[in-house]
């Protein structure tokens, strides 16, 4: 009788205890993350720029140019109501690029721009070491963007519609060459203990 | 037997030796700040259901000492899960466990302010786009879990959103927040349009944060009240030159006491009644050993509210603003209890940079004995010391303005109900 009155609030615990368990491990990039909400998950930024970079290198102002176009970054915007690390972005966008780019096109780095100009004028100089004089690239292009987004929430449920808008404009005309907007949408129904 | 009593005398002495995380919280009142974040590192190594209640207090103790991209990263994961859904299983688990037997998430005036923390953070390096998430995010986290009547009454969100709008260039989404900001607090004269242009903004943070109890059958519910401070508002002064009253942001225990109920408080009701009916029953049953089995069982039954709470928050949020020439001030702030001046809370800040091409947020935090100090450059510039841009008119320092306190519950007039978009920010270019 004692015994069958421990059950209870054993188990009760061992419950509890369950619930709060936590597991580590390494897991693939494109995994979807644990915590279930409509933001911005890692998977979401990758599948955008592979579409992008694909699209980018199917336009015909770079798959037929007669020399593959320089392209400048310039900032991504982040007018959502998520928190975007718009540099990482802006580099992963870059990297994807460069590997799909299958010299289409090639990219300066304008955020460096002051070290390059100092590292330029030292080897003018004579100060250090240098193979070879070359010209500082100017753009013919700028890649720019903005990210975006309409939250709902109704009780429970919330929905997020994401909105990431790219374009590349022309440096010299500032013609929009290209621009195009990818969509993702997420709900979710929160638990019925949640608020 | 006595073998038995060392061993349990160890025992009994480990559960009542305090804590890393009530070591951190006794640090963290006596504004040791250093004592505090090694004791709450430590208890954040502890994960399980507090995961997400131990990080708020490592990032409210980063935030205090300044270290604002330490705080970032800790906020930035804290308010990802809160914002999450954790599925089914925990509340299952909940319902017939205590209610803390879950992940702690916080109530919505928590993640409120977890979202504000960032924003300002994210405002003080400039970063506009991702502020304005911030700040955001803390209206949508006020707005989901409050009653009708009082949803979008989280005034200082409203107006930092409108801030980080103006320096987006959205002009129109800016006037919707500042609407907003003076709907909720029309006795706030720094949310007025004349005072948008100043480029010095101090956040003040006031008080204890609300405290949370239980109530209701069984204790099956939660509620809060005031918390024990004395602060009601502050003066600030720039180089001897009196900038300002403060003027409130957001009350944390109106926050937390609009906040309304869901089922799951339907259901800790529920449990609170059969716990209570148990220990009636107990007392009107005349069999002995049944009475004990009863009255055993409504001891063990977990009826009781989830009382977690992130208590490192402050009471109240008031808010100056003043234009100010670039360049190094002393800023000396005075707080008072209604209209007398509290001695042993004045704080001096030496060395504090207003710069030339951005705005200028500098956040304090009230409390007995918190002296002041030389403010660390936060933010990039040089400028000489300077005086302050227009002489400030002398006002009477044991009569301050008195702060109102004013809540609106209604949207201004002309202004229809908050739609259910919480946060629409696509607009045509």
């Amino acid at each position: 009788m004692a015994i069958r009155k421990m059950v209870m609030p054993v188990l009760l615990t061992a419950l509890a205890a369950a619930a709060g368990c936590g597991s580590y491990g390494r897991v693939p990039i494109d995994t979807d993350d644990n915590v279930k909400d409509t933001g911005l998950e890692s998977k979401d930024l990758l599948t955008t720029v592979e579409i992008m970079a694909a699209d980018m290198v199917a336009l015909p102002e770079i798959a037929e140019a007669a020399a593959p176009p320089t392209i400048a970054f310039l900032e991504v915007e982040n007018a959502s109501t998520e928190y975007i690390d718009t540099n990482l972005f802006l580099e992963d966008i870059r990297t994807e690029l460069l590997q799909n780019a299958r010299g289409k096109f090639r990219f300066l780095d304008r955020a460096k721009i002051e070290a390059i100009m100092k590292e330029r004028n030292l080897k003018r100089a004579g100060e250090i070491t240098t193979s070879g004089a070359k010209d500082l690239l100017g753009a013919d292009l700028f890649l720019t963007g903005s990210i975006r987004n309409i939250l709902r929430a109704d009780g429970r449920r919330e929905t997020n519609m994401m909105s990431y808008r790219f374009r590349l404009v022309d440096a010299e005309s500032s013609l929009v060459i290209w621009e195009k907007d990818y969509k993702a949408k997420k709900q979710i129904t929160k638990a019925w203990y949640e608020r | 037997m006595l073998r038995l009593l060392v061993p349990a005398a160890m025992l009994l002495a480990g559960a009542c030796a305090p804590s890393a995380r009530d070591l951190g919280r006794q640090a963290f009142f006596r504004h040791d700040y250093t004592a505090a974040r090694e004791h709450f590192e430590q208890s954040a190594q502890n994960g399980g259901k507090d995961y997400v209640l131990h990080r708020l207090e490592l990032a409210t103790v980063m935030f205090e000492q300044g270290d604002y991209e330490a705080a970032e990263a800790v906020l930035l994961k804290a308010t990802k899960i809160m914002r999450g859904t954790s599925g089914e299983l925990e509340g299952t688990v909940s319902l017939i466990a205590h209610e803390s037997a879950k992940q702690f998430k916080g109530d919505p005036f928590e993640k409120a302010m977890a979202n504000f923390y960032c924003g300002l953070i994210f405002y003080m390096k400039g970063d506009y786009g991702n502020a304005r998430a911030g700040f955001m995010q803390a209206r949508m986290a006020d707005k989901a879990g409050s009653d009708e009547q009082f949803q979008d009454d989280f005034a200082i969100a409203s107006y930092f959103a409108g801030r980080c709008s103006i320096k987006m260039h959205e002009y129109d989404n800016a006037r919707v927040f500042f609407e907003r900001a003076r709907a909720a607090q029309p006795g706030n004269r720094y949310f007025a349009e004349e005072a948008l242009d100043d480029n010095v903004i101090f956040v003040l943070q006031l008080g204890r944060s609300p405290v949370k109890t239980r109530t209701g059958p069984g204790g099956s519910l939660d509620d809060y009240s005031r918390g024990h401070y004395r602060e009601t508002g502050a003066n600030v002064w720039a180089d001897d030159a009196m900038l300002g009253s403060s003027a409130p942001g957001v009350d944390l225990l109106h926050q937390a006491k609009t906040s309304s109920r869901t089922v799951k408080d339907t259901i800790q009701t529920a449990k609170g009644v059969v716990k209570e009916g148990l220990f009636a029953a107990a007392v009107m049953t005349d069999d002995s050993k049944t009475s004990l089995m009863l009255a055993l069982a409504a001891l063990l039954f977990p009826s009781g509210a989830d009382t977690r709470q992130w208590d490192l928050l402050p009471g109240e949020v008031h808010v100056v603003s003043a234009r100010l020439k670039p360049g190094r001030y002393t800023i000396r702030i005075d707080f008072f209890e209604e209209n007398r001046l509290l001695q042993d809370y004045e704080q001096v800040w030496e060395n504090v940079e207003v710069l030339d091409d951005a705005d200028t947020l500098l956040v304090f935090r009230s409390g007995s004995g918190k002296r002041g100090g030389t403010m660390g450059v936060t933010q990039a510039g040089t400028g000489d010391t300077g005086a302050p841009a227009e002489p400030a008119e002398p006002v009477e320092t044991d009569t301050p303005e008195p702060a109102s306190t004013e809540q609106s519950a209604e949207p201004a007039a002309g202004e229809t109900n908050p739609p259910s978009i919480v946060g629409t920010t696509d607009q045509e270019d």
